[in-house]
């Protein structure tokens, strides 16, 4: 039987999707459209006309090492910042799961970093890693400029990958925390019962149990660190020192709004979205053929 | 000899709800007991305090004679079999047999992935266990299945490779809650057989929780009964059956279930049905009502004809293969219903709506007081009345 509702009023049909195709074309194509425009002409940045380029803006892009910096240091973060939330993550949820002490003020208070808007993220954490004032500046008492973002690449990065992972890792942790949940309490007990420590019932049951869940955060993590993390950065770093935070996402921004150059940031725009959407189809490809949907 | 397994006065509460109290249990090496009761009279519970995945709120628990109230279920060298399997859904038959003997040999640095290749003593035990798998795998008659996963399965295999992976520690007692409970009527029948075979040939300890009666008459050595928390009667199936401690149990085992009568003590001590003399005599006890319990087997009809004796009109009359269950009422007391089983070829003279009269040897009845303990009675030597 057919329950799909059907509507004879092609008219009536029209009028109730309008609005939503409207917000879709709006924001979202219209801008696609311009920015792939914009991608392959000159757009002078206080009016007048678009002149067609073709392919060079784009040749010039891909010739320019201060991009190729940028698309090495968001390579850089991603890898961190996703290893770290997911770490992290996993392990938290898999203490909770064991309902230690204490375990339902922990499950709440865990998962509100991922309610805090992302400059407020950035915001704490400048505080804290301040060099001169900061919670962390206490290293700096061992030795002076032992940790020191605003002059060391190195040590933004770190900030940058903790601040994003801080936030990430809430999300993950939520994900983690259903997902063992929904492991059958039986089969918990019956790796006990065949002699199985914390550990191993980690490691033999429990993640294997919880790959497709892991696969699931890994592409949404990669992708959230190459598309989202503007706001931690522009707050943080601002791309520096020397621009060892410059993300692709974050220079697309600054390209954009601050050296005014419209057409090589819609440019860069259009090879990060080709990038992520690359990345997760690899990853759609390759990666979850060795996942287990048991 | 030791006992195989002993309890003593375990008693298990959850917040204000009593699930057990005061329980007394002590089993022999290569028993099979059966702790059968209705749902919620604290089988599982016991089973789970047993095996360790649960603690008790007071007793003591002994395995072989040593204490294990303090051990982790893993340090008691039992083994259980789960009433949904609990076969790991991402291993496969073998890897699922061969984890407790992994677990238990190799260490954690020897599983992981690459650093295992260090292990120089590694591959000699992973030989080992396979050849154990092997064993048990041919025990069970599952070699072909090894290498699927529980996913492709059916419920009958994964019941087997459950019982493999119980088995290949040799363990020295043997947990199963509900096995067959999930299998179709006809594999229930033949893995009560394979079981109750395997229990002979293994010779170990078996503890078995049931809520089916048959299953438990059929296969245990030993029956135990709980009943609200409370161990009700333990025996073998042959005394639960023919002297039931308390009207629960008398309702309990035996399908169909017996048949309860409302009776009366005279001040004499005669059990009378109505006005009717049973040629029953209680040893002790106050005048005033009792039970009266008869096996279905145990009651006879008779051509309405004879006089003094309980009637009942016959409702239906059902076939069950070798015998026929025939459904009456009481003439005297409509709300009970009565069941009476015939063999097949005595049932051509009973006619349903016709009326019959109830007859049965007073040493088959069973008597139970207000309280619903089993009374001792005699017979009287001069039967009168309704004796057949």
């Amino acid at each position: 039987m057919d329950r799909r509702a059907t509507f004879d009023n092609l008219w009536l049909a029209g009028a109730l999707v309008a609005p939503q195709i409207l917000l879709v074309i709006v924001f979202f194509y219209w801008p696609t459209m311009q920015a792939l425009y914009w991608a392959f002409s000159t757009q002078p940045p206080f009016g007048g006309t678009n002149q067609w380029v073709g392919w060079q803006n784009f040749q010039q892009i891909f010739a320019d090492a201060v991009y190729w910096n940028s698309v090495r240091v968001s390579i850089i973060f991603a890898a961190l910042s996703t290893a770290l939330s997911i770490g992290m993550a996993l392990l938290l949820a898999l203490m909770i799961d064991r309902q230690l002490a204490g375990h339902k003020a922990y499950r709440f208070v865990y998962f509100w970093p991922y309610a805090i808007a992302a400059p407020a993220v950035g915001l704490a954490f400048r505080f804290i890693f301040a060099p001169d004032a900061g919670f962390v500046s206490a290293i700096n008492q061992l030795a002076p400029n032992l940790w020191n973002p605003a002059l060391k690449g190195w040590d933004a990065m770190i900030l940058i990958v903790i601040a994003n992972s801080w936030k990430m890792m809430a999300y993950n942790f939520i994900f983690f925390l259903a997902a063992l949940q929904s492991i059958p309490r039986g089969l918990i007990e019956a790796a006990a019962m065949d002699g199985s420590g914390v550990l191993r019932r980690a490691r033999d049951i429990q993640i294997p149990l919880l790959a497709p869940t892991l696969f699931f955060l890994l592409v949404i993590n990669i992708t959230e660190s190459f598309v989202d993390s503007f706001g931690i950065i522009d707050i943080t770093t601002g791309g520096g020192p020397a621009r060892a935070t410059d993300l692709m996402v974050f220079k697309i921004y600054s390209d954009g709004f601050k050296g005014l150059d419209y057409s090589m940031a819609a440019a860069q725009s259009i090879v990060l979205m080709l990038l992520v959407i690359g990345l997760t189809f690899v990853q759609f490809r390759y990666v979850e053929k060795r996942v287990h949907y048991a | 000899m030791e006992h195989s397994l002993e309890l003593e006065r375990i008693s298990k509460a959850f917040g204000k709800t009593g699930v057990l109290s005061d329980i007394d249990l002590a089993v022999e090496p290569g028993e099979f007991l059966s702790l059968v009761g209705p749902s919620g009279c604290g089988k599982s519970t016991l089973l789970r305090i047993i095996s360790g995945l649960e603690r008790q709120d007071s007793g003591q628990v002994r395995i072989a004679g040593r204490p294990v109230d303090v051990l982790s279920p893993r340090a008691r060298n039992i083994a259980m079999v789960f009433q949904n399997y609990a076969l790991y859904p991402h291993m496969s038959a073998a890897e699922n047999i061969a984890l407790p003997l992994m677990v238990d040999r190799l260490s954690l640095l020897e599983r992981l992935p690459l650093i295992r290749h260090l292990s120089p003593r590694r591959k000699r035990i992973e030989a080992a266990i396979s050849g154990e798998i092997g064993k048990v795998a041919e025990a069970l008659q599952i070699e072909p299945l090894l290498a699927r996963k529980p996913g492709q399965l059916s419920g009958g295999q994964r019941q087997r490779v459950a019982l493999a992976r119980a088995m290949v520690r040799q363990p020295s007692l043997f947990l199963m809650d509900e096995p067959l409970s999930n299998l179709d009527a006809q594999l229930r029948v033949h893995m009560r057989d394979e079981l109750t075979d395997l229990h002979r040939r293994l010779g170990a300890t078996f503890i078995y929780v049931t809520h089916d009666q048959i299953e438990a008459m059929t296969m245990s050595t030993r029956i135990a009964m709980l009943d609200g928390g409370r161990l009700a009667q333990i025996g073998s199936p042959a005394d639960l059956y023919e002297r039931p401690a308390s009207l629960t149990v008398a309702r309990f085992i035996g399908s169909p279930a017996i048949n309860i009568l409302p009776a009366r003590l005279d001040p004499q001590g005669h059990v009378m049905l109505g006005a009717l003399p049973t040629g029953l005599v209680a040893s002790e006890g106050l005048a005033g009502p009792v039970s009266l319990g008869l096996r279905p087997e145990h009651i006879r009809l008779h051509a309405a004809c004879e006089r003094a004796m309980p009637m009942a009109t016959l409702r239906r009359s059902e076939h069950h293969g070798a015998d026929r269950l025939l459904h009456l009422d009481l003439t005297e007391n409509r709300q009970t219903g009565l069941i009476v089983r015939v063999p097949q070829d005595e049932t051509g003279q009973f006619q349903p709506g016709e009326t019959y009269g109830i007859g049965f040897a007073p040493e088959k009845a069973h008597l139970f007081g207000p309280s619903g303990l089993r009374m001792a009675t005699r017979t009287l030597p001069a039967r009168i009345g309704a004796a057949a």
